[in-house]
């Protein structure tokens, strides 16, 4: 598995740097994909913990 | 008050919210290099959230101002907040907490209170009147007063240096595969 953390940073630097660059409609597109990619990557976390179940 | 006079003046609210969210992660640098904290799996992914919150900002600082723009950021700031009431339940059974409290608090905490002040500021700030321009919205465009389009700029800049930085950071801490291990010491 890859790390996705260091993904999430560069794929959000990518999209910044093209919302400043005047490429509206791809990034807004890029950071919705960039939201869901983080719901992915928060999602493994509510697993059980000390016999709590989420 | 004349229209562009506020949608310059919130453009400026913008770019400080932008500085602060930026203040925030500098200040959360310090703590991993002073108290020698490194941030765990679910730090970091609130440090992606608040990076994140501070994309609608950016696009209304550079772009006409968008109630969808402040829509993002009010996501973003839901999504992180759930990353940090998760870190607050974990922390609330033994071992308690994770990393060094700050005026009585963890950082996690408080990234769960600044979640739910940043939704209600961005409510809020939803609403100054005339501040929306509909029409040919996915044009930069600049503000007029040399001060806000300097800030601006500024805010960018502060922005992606905090983005880079983090990117070097998570880099050295767990390198190219999945993050594991004690988060005492980098692995690169």
């Amino acid at each position: 598995m890859f790390n996705q953390y260091l993904a999430l940073f560069i794929f959000l630097l990518i999209t910044t740097i093209l919302a400043w660059s005047g490429k509206y409609k791809l990034s807004i597109a890029l950071f919705i994909l960039f939201l869901i990619g983080y719901l992915a990557a928060l999602a493994p976390h509510f697993h059980t913990h000390y016999g709590i179940q989420f | 008050m004349e229209r562009s006079e506020i949608i310059d003046f919130t453009r400026l609210i913008n770019a400080l919210t932008l500085i602060g969210i930026s203040c925030i992660l500098l200040f959360a640098f310090v703590a991993q290099i002073a108290l020698w904290e490194l941030p765990c799996p679910l730090c970091l992914l609130q440090r992606i959230g608040l990076l994140a919150m501070a994309f609608g900002f950016l696009l209304n600082m550079h772009y006409q101002i968008r109630p969808t723009h402040y829509a993002l950021s009010i996501l973003a700031a839901i999504a992180t907040g759930i990353a940090a009431t998760r870190q607050i339940v974990i922390g609330a059974l033994p071992p308690h907490g994770y990393g060094y409290p700050i005026l009585g608090l963890h950082l996690y905490t408080w990234t769960a209170l600044l979640c739910t002040a940043t939704v209600i500021y961005t409510c809020i700030l939803m609403c100054i009147p005339g501040q929306y321009q509909l029409t040919h919205y996915d044009r930069p465009v600049e503000a007029k007063s040399s001060v806000v389009r300097w800030v601006c700029h500024f805010a960018f800049s502060f922005l992606v240096l905090m983005l880079i930085g983090n990117v070097i950071s998570v880099y050295l801490e767990c390198g190219l595969m999945e993050c594991h291990g004690d988060f005492l010491t980098y692995k690169i």
